[in-house]
């Protein structure tokens, strides 16, 4: 199955500078997304995932800067293109779902207007009756019952899963080509999460988006997506298809992941932990930022030059592991 | 041998003020008060050393139940009996004197706004001691000691703030400060939610190792029956101020028979990529709690097994095999 490239993020590096000095918080960073293809981005928080699509989108905080890399998107590099052109790409072309619904959604406007706020800044045809005929329109295709009522209601008014919704409905408003989903059930209960989730899955499906996963949750990446990139201290240490990873992890990070996360059938005593915490960045790291937390590491591993490669079996399964299980 | 903690028909209707009419503010004439119900006739026990699982979604009366518990809040009907005493009888402002006070604790859901950005650990974990027991200065920096020793929390992150610890080192604290005053009960509120899993795995072993050594009676309010089915011996499931199902964890888990716990566990993830197992939806949202109707069954709207009897007869709990459920159909 050959799909076309429509993300390709190549040696992303990206560093923060701070009172303590300049913090290198992704390094090398490689993803490569297709068209209609879904990506789960995992890791622990403070791995950089959200950083990478920020740093994406351009919407890197003042302090971070890319240092290294480019940002492949449907054949343009996003790192060299203009403010202006970049705000005409994000929200019609790539479209993002915050973590945290309820501060993401301004407090004091109403639903409805948020959403035609996206089409209008894109479509600056559209009447007014019309932008509010398709604001409608969307609130319907997220499954909002009474949409013509609840495009009066401010987010104060809507449930943690509502708001969930609406995000959802500004986000696909314009049909983007990419939507990056970062944590976007984190906070909810367990039943609204596989709704939502569905409901994401269903319309990037009838769309023919893709979809960039952010999530801290195997389980939901393994229910939702076909490949899974796992993230540590700002590095891709595997990228596989999800069968292969979960059968078969390579990087002693990821198993011991997957060890650690309670699950049926594993009792409290043979559930993994992983020692240490995440290295403390501001410190020159070694070529492989999981040395200090690694139970098989070898004197190779602190020599430069560490890459995310494909594994002789399987092209598809990619790891940055010099010593791998 | 009396359990430690029976719950008895407890009951909590928060009273709401209707929003009044220009008219009827005019006649002074109040409209009809409806009710909350947070906690509708709820009885259970807990026996001492046992670990229980509290689960249901947001909105379902756990806070409320737990709150009830702890005595901050005064129930609207039903018994609370802890060590064969009636707490429930004590108002809620006179239990903070009362003898049983320090022998229920909690550890607060998020490890880092439920800590005084104040106070250093030290004072954090010292704080009920001083409040509730008369130690000397260095008793007091003994027990501390001993109680973080006993979290496994490094004795040189005493004297620094919360802001300076990571999630899993301020959640041992809020760990350190439950325990400290030798309590029976501990609840625990969603302890690991905001937890990494490699920091959640080391904290769920701690409290199992906890609970054996200090001999603590565990209520464990969790979304991720996950993590319920590890360090718990029973479960009790709520939906909307009622209990709906409650049995031994194993059995539940295997063999569920209330819809509301069955689409529970279906939304349970596990990484059996290619392996799913038929999920059960649930549509719509959890309802209104204010006057739901007393014949119907409350997850009559919900569930995809609903029959007309359903919607007349509100059904009890009943013993069903090794578990609870409250079901027609179960």
């Amino acid at each position: 199955m050959q799909h076309e490239l429509l993300l390709n993020v190549q040696d992303l590096s990206v560093s923060f500078t701070t009172r303590h000095g300049e913090v290198a918080v992704l390094d090398k960073v490689n993803l490569r997304l297709h068209k209609g293809e879904t990506l789960a981005v995992v890791g622990e928080s403070g791995s950089g995932k959200s950083v990478t699509s920020f740093a994406a989108l351009g919407i890197l905080d003042p302090a971070g800067r890319v240092t290294h890399g480019q940002v492949i998107f449907d054949g343009r590099n996003l790192l060299e293109l203009s403010a202006g052109e970049l705000r005409k790409l994000r929200g019609k072309e790539i479209a993002m779902i915050f973590q945290n619904p309820r501060s993401a959604l301004n407090p004091i406007r109403k639903v409805g207007h948020q959403i035609e706020d996206v089409l209008s800044a894109h479509t600056p045809s559209l009447s007014r009756k019309q932008c509010r005929e398709l604001a409608i329109e969307q609130l319907a295709a997220v499954k909002i019952t009474d949409p013509a009522r609840r495009y009066h209601a401010y987010p104060y008014e809507l449930s943690g899963g509502m708001c969930q919704r609406v995000m959802i409905a500004i986000a696909l408003a314009c049909k983007p080509r990419l939507l990056i989903a970062d944590e976007p059930t984190t906070g909810l209960d367990v039943t609204t999460q596989v709704v939502i989730m569905d409901l994401i899955h269903e319309l990037a499906g009838a769309q023919g988006m893709a979809t960039l996963l952010i999530t801290h949750d195997l389980g939901l990446a393994s229910d939702y997506c076909s490949r899974v990139a796992v993230m540590h201290a700002g590095q891709v240490l595997e990228d596989a298809p999800i069968a292969s990873l979960f059968r078969n992890p390579r990087h002693p990070y990821s198993a011991r992941l997957m060890a650690a996360t309670p699950q049926p059938g594993i009792s409290l005593d043979r559930l993994a932990s992983i020692p240490g915490q995440l290295p403390d960045l501001r410190q020159a790291q070694p070529p492989c930022r999981f040395i200090a937390r690694c139970d098989r590491c070898l004197p190779i591993c602190a020599e430069p030059g560490l890459a995310l490669t494909a594994r002789p079996d399987n092209s598809q399964h990619l790891i940055a592991c010099r010593n791998p299980l | 041998m009396n359990p430690l903690l029976q719950i008895d028909q407890l009951t909590k209707h928060f009273p709401l003020t209707p929003p009044q009419s220009a008219l009827q503010r005019w006649a002074k004439l109040s409209s009809k008060a409806s009710y909350l119900h947070a906690v509708d006739d709820v009885s259970f026990s807990l026996n001492k050393g046992e670990s229980l699982g509290l689960v249901g979604e947001s909105g379902c009366g756990k806070s409320t139940l737990v709150r009830l518990i702890t005595r901050l809040l005064d129930p609207s009907s039903g018994h609370i009996l802890f060590n064969d005493r009636h707490i429930g009888d004590v108002a809620a402002k006179d239990f903070a004197l009362h003898p049983e006070r320090a022998r229920i604790q909690q550890v607060f859901q998020d490890p880092t706004d439920s800590l005084n950005p104040h106070f250093t650990a030290f004072d954090s974990i010292a704080d009920p001691l001083r409040r509730l027991q008369s130690l000397s200065e260095s008793e007091l920096a003994a027990r501390v000691q001993q109680v973080a020793e006993q979290v496994s929390l490094p004795l040189a992150l005493l004297n620094r703030y919360p802001h300076q610890l990571s999630g899993g080192q301020k959640l041992r604290v809020g760990i350190a400060r439950g325990i400290a005053l030798q309590p029976a009960l501990l609840i625990l509120d969603e302890p690991t939610s905001a937890l990494d899993v490699s920091v959640q795995s080391v904290i769920l072993k701690l409290l199992d190792q906890l609970r054996r050594d200090l001999k603590l009676s565990y209520l464990f309010v969790s979304h991720d029956l996950n993590v319920v089915r590890l360090l718990c011996d029973r479960v009790m499931v709520m939906y909307l101020g009622k209990v709906v199902e409650m049995g031994p964890v194993e059995e539940i888990f295997q063999h569920p028979r209330h819809p509301y716990t069955k689409a529970l566990l279906a939304a349970v993830s596990h990484f059996d990529a290619g392996n799913q197992v038929q999920r059960v939806r649930l549509d719509g949202e959890l309802p209104s709690p204010v006057d739901p109707d007393p014949h119907s069954c409350r997850f009559y709207g919900r569930c995809p097994v609903r029959e007309t009897r359903c919607m007349q007869v509100m059904p009890e709990l009943e013993d069903k095999g090794s578990h609870r459920v409250a079901c027609h159909l179960g």
